[in-house]
């Protein structure tokens, strides 16, 4: 982990994603705004990976979508080594492109099923002649395969030849391609079966020590996430509640939210059974196009009161009990934001 | 639930054996030729393998030979009248008989190739080339592009074909003092077709580029920096060929019945020009006497429709890596 | 194949389901999958059966060949037995299991909202059932249909019956599926990977509707998953799957303890932990066979890190470990016994 060391390799600020629901085939109305990411601040630093974990609904895909200017954001910023991502045209965006990539989730439909995997790997070269001249790319496309574990031979052959796990290993080296410095991965490793998401976490970890790489880690697998994370992020509707060390989230959790979380995933050791402390939520998570007011989580909080239902609570350091207190006097080394009008600890709800 | 769709995607995949050995081949030819291969040229490498392909060409191009040099397969011109032998049966003189004023069937249809082949392949290229276009247009673009574009085409897919074809030809036509040259009505068939069809193409393709817009593979691309048209050339259009190809096959065969129609209300071909789809229309009135005057023609339209039907397929099968 | 299993207490004729040897292969133009190669399970009356095994395992083509509802073509059972209160379902007529299914015996899905019908309401398609096989009145039968909605939690139910499905939430849809699987009072409930498709926090809240409804209506639960957390946390006994086999067999607590087959093992190294920061994952290397070419011997060999001669030529036997145990694995006893 690279703490604080020197300016971040990105830095968003204030983020936010609304999509107009419209009502109407040939007169569109706009009847109302899906708040997808709704202020939504973090730090990349050079290295690092931080996890964003956070159940459907929560936004962690759009806030990737945005992040790759895959949609334009409705407002707020991002740095890209201290230059505004946003504001970046033309050539500039092109470069950008080279520094941040994206691995998708889905391994059946991220490829396409009519090019052949030197095809599929080779397409980075295409786009960005400049990165390799032509001679070179089948030898380029052949090393790619050989880092991520592919055999190189098998450039001519197409996408359904290969199982769930290989079918990822050619998204990771598409991505690679252009020697990027940033990658969001949105749930990466979710559909694979067990054994074969093992192989793959490896891979991404593997690859981030030798090639340097920062990673958006994008998961709904609270495991998946720590086991990759230096520092992660919880979402819930639209907005960070906590963040912290992989440490400070897994083993000091303060939000409630993240505390169910944790709580409810099952752990497996059936010794444990009925020996654990279970925080059970009511409920689904609410409709992203009419969030609740206030505090997004107190619909299905246990600790809910009237404050929580007017005022948002901000994503802070605060004392037990939920006080706010200074940047300058966070002394403990468990201290991280959360926001919750009575952010608690509540240790050991791992298990 | 899954396990069944998984169980049988290993079986496709299963070709794992038989891919071992093919790839070994490969690669001792690979080695020869180190270029990259794409997906249309795999495709021709997998369509000159295939029997389906070999048989539809063959036809194919046996009745593009017919129509062209029709003389080469028949001496008999096809609109000489012998009314002695009208109606007469099949004989070795005249091999399909001969029709209700006495001209000889065979030639006819040899002669008739022509007409009926040029309209029904022109008419269909035009109508694929038109609603692909504006297809993959609307379908990728969406927004008030799709919408308004989509609105145009219902205007032409509201209105009946006859009565379309009706009002166009007649407007073609109305300044024209005697009989037009018969490359001009043709010309006027094609392009009434097309401009009453597109529409039909154009929703597959709409359908279908929408559909293959949303895949991941596009957003990887995007996120690549990959501008519209490379998105466009490279994955949305291959990925909609299918649907439309099948369109285009079986539409082939409606445009030469088509054609006939037009014909038998007096708006398409007429004399001296012969086609297929004139000699059926005629037929309607002898079916019970003469059935060969029905019989022969039909069975050409039908190999025909069959053939470009089968190349269709077959194009289609060897376009999808999976069939492989 | 030896199959030893005497935990559960019961004897064979007492059993709520035995599965004996079951093999099914698919068919297709490119050749034949060897689907299930001689699955053996049974459970018992109150008692949590998890089916754990990665997809191509052969899991739910087990459950469906139970419930009678394989795609045929391209399946095909080719072998073996499954027993319902000791009666022969192989042999049994369409008639008769048409009236076991939904009496009972009942399945629910990992996709609710496409194993519902979009255009009912969903006490419509509850009521189908009580109308149908009861002869309830319409009137009865929503009554009845908003008392099972009840049931399973769903808060309103009264009203709620009233709507279509596209109007509840994911977690709220497996609740209707579980209401409409259990109308008809079944007393074996297979769930297929019931909680995959849903996250964490509704996860816990179904599993726990799952446990509870069993406990109360002393059901056998077949729970058909890929999820060791979620079978640590509900099942009694355990049978893995592997390339259509059954590979190890166990209760919860030993298996966890001392896994008896290097491919549980391996599983059980492959997942990251929530109460463990990670360094490298111990994963399973290869992949799992294509069905269409097992490997000769164990199927497991070539991705097995103790693999030996032994293994690339002869099928393990079930080793009988004891209290109910077994395992596939020519080294079962050694595996077992380290510490």
């Amino acid at each position: 982990m690279t703490e604080a060391s020197a300016e971040p390799i990105l830095q968003v600020r204030d983020l936010v994603k609304h999509f107009p629901v419209t009502q109407g085939v040939v007169f569109k109305r706009t009847i109302g705004h899906v708040r997808a990411v709704d202020g939504v601040s973090f730090d990349l630093h050079k290295g690092e990976t931080l996890g964003v974990v956070g159940e459907s609904g929560c936004g962690k895909s759009t806030l990737a979508q945005v992040l790759m200017r895959l949609e334009q954001p409705t407002s707020g910023t991002a740095l890209f080594e201290g230059e505004d991502m946003f504001a970046k045209k033309g050539a500039d965006l092109r470069r950008l492109r080279r520094d941040m990539q994206i691995v998708l989730q889905d391994p059946y439909t991220s490829l396409n099923p009519r090019k052949t995997v030197g095809d599929i790997v080779g397409e980075p070269f295409e786009i960005h002649p400049e990165v390799a001249p032509k001679g070179e790319r089948q030898r380029k496309v052949q090393e790619l395969l050989d880092i991520v574990g592919l055999n190189p031979e098998h450039v001519h052959r197409y996408p359904h030849q290969f199982s769930g796990g290989q079918r990822q290993r050619i998204g990771i080296a598409r991505a690679l391609a252009l020697k990027p410095k940033v990658i969001v991965c949105d749930e990466p490793v979710s559909a694979l079966d067990v054994s074969i998401q093992a192989q793959v976490m490896n891979l991404l970890g593997e690859l981030q020590s030798e090639f340097g790489l920062s990673y958006i880690f994008i998961a709904h697998d609270l495991g998946v996430v720590r086991h990759l994370s230096d520092r992660v992020g919880v979402m819930y509707l639209g907005k960070m509640v906590e963040t912290g060390t992989e440490d400070q989230i897994y083993e000091h959790p303060q939000h409630p939210y993240t505390q169910a979380l944790l709580s409810s995933v099952p752990v497996p050791d059936p010794t444990l059974r009925d020996r654990r402390e279970m925080i059970r939520l009511s409920g689904d998570v609410p409709s992203p196009a009419n969030p609740p007011s206030g505090c997004r989580f107190r619909t299905r909080c246990w600790k809910a009161t009237d404050l929580c239902a007017e005022q948002q609570p901000a994503l802070e350091i605060r004392r037990e009990g939920g006080q706010v207190v200074g940047d300058e006097l966070s002394t403990d080394g468990n201290a991280h934001p959360s926001a919750c009008h009575f952010a608690e600890e509540r240790p050991h709800v791992v298990a | 639930m899954t396990d069944t769709g998984e169980a049988q995607r290993s079986i496709g995949s299963a070709g794992a054996a038989a891919q071992a050995t093919v790839e070994a081949q490969d690669k001792a030819s690979s080695t020869k030729t180190e270029k990259q291969r794409g997906l249309w040229g795999d495709a021709w490498r997998d369509l000159r393998r295939r029997p389906l392909f070999i048989v539809a060409s063959a036809i194919i191009l046996f009745l593009l030979v017919m129509s062209v040099f029709p003389g080469l397969f028949a001496s008999t011109d096809p609109n000489v009248q012998i009314l002695d032998k009208a109606r007469d049966d099949p004989s070795a003189e005249a091999w399909f008989g001969y029709d209700h004023l006495g001209r000889d069937i065979y030639a006819r249809v040899v002669y008739g190739a022509r007409a009926s082949i040029i309209v029904g392949v022109l008419s269909t290229v035009l109508v694929v080339l038109l609603g692909s276009v504006v297809g993959v247009i609307t379908g990728y673009a969406g927004g008030k592009t799709d919408s308004f574009l989509s609105r145009f085409a219902e205007i032409f897919l509201g209105l009946p074909f006859v009565l379309g074809a009706i009002v166009i030809l007649s407007v073609f036509n109305a300044g024209v003092a005697g009989t037009p040259s018969s490359t001009r009505i043709m010309t006027q068939v094609i392009v009434t077709i097309g401009v009453l069809a597109w529409p039909i193409c154009m929703r597959i393709m709409r359908s279908a580029a929408i559909a293959a817009k949303q895949q991941d593979y596009v957003k990887a691309a995007k996120a690549l920096g990959a501008s519209h048209s490379r998105i466009i050339f490279k994955h949305v259009l291959p990925n909609c060929l299918a649907p439309v190809m099948v369109y285009a096959t079986i539409a082939l065969g409606g445009f030469i019945g088509l054609e006939a129609t037009l014909s038998y209300l007096g708006l398409g071909l007429k004399y001296p020009v012969v086609s297929w789809g004139m000699m059926i229309s005629v037929s309607q009135q002898y079916i019970v006497s003469t059935p060969h005057m029905l019989v022969f023609p039909a069975l050409f339209l039908i190999v025909t429709v069959l053939a470009f039907v089968m190349l269709g397929d077959a194009v289609r099968d060897a376009l999808d890596p999976k069939q492989k | 194949m030896s199959a030893v299993d005497n935990r559960g207490g019961g004897s064979p004729e007492s059993r709520l389901l035995e599965v004996e040897d079951l093999h099914v292969e698919f068919r297709s133009k490119d050749g034949t999958a060897n689907v299930l190669n001689g699955v053996s399970y049974h459970v018992d009356a109150g008692e949590t059966l998890a089916v754990l095994g990665e997809s191509g395992s052969g899991k739910s083509v087990t459950a469906q060949t139970v419930m009678g509802i394989l795609d045929t073509p391209p399946g095909f059972v080719t072998g073996g037995s499954i027993r319902y209160r000791g009666e022969e379902m192989l042999t049994a007529g369409e008639e008769r299991r048409r009236e076991l299914r939904g009496e009972n015996m009942a399945m629910i899905f990992q996709d609710a909202l496409s194993a519902l019908n979009p255009v009912f309401t969903v006490g419509f398609q509850i009521a189908e059932q009580f109308r149908f096989r009861r002869g309830m009145s319409r009137k009865d039968a929503m009554a009845k249909a908003a008392e099972m909605l009840d049931m399973v939690k769903i808060p309103n139910a009264k009203q709620r019956v009233k709507e279509f499905p596209h109007q509840f939430s994911g977690g709220m849809r497996q609740r209707v599926m579980i209401a409409m699987s259990l109308a008809l009072d079944p007393d074996l409930l297979i769930a297929d990977e019931p909680t995959t498709a849903l996250d964490v926090t509704v996860q816990a809240q179904i599993m726990d509707l799952l446990d509870e409804l069993r406990r109360e209506r002393g059901m056998g639960l077949i729970l058909i998953t890929h999820d060791l957390g979620v079978v640590a946390e509900v099942a009694d006994r355990i049978s893995v799957m592997y390339a259509g086999r059954v590979v190890e067999k166990a209760d919860a607590h030993s298996l966890y303890k001392q896994p008896g087959h290097p491919y549980t093992e391996g599983l059980m190294e492959s997942i990251p932990r929530l109460d463990m920061k990670g360094h490298e994952l111990a994963s399973i290397q290869g992949l799992p066979p294509t069905l269409t070419n097992i490997p000769p011997g164990c199927p497991f060999h070539p991705r097995c890190h103790r693999a030996e001669d032994a293994c690339r030529e002869k099928v393990p036997e079930f080793h009988d470990l004891g209290l109910g145990r077994a395992s596939a694995c020519h080294f079962a006893e050694e595996l077992i016994s380290r510490d």
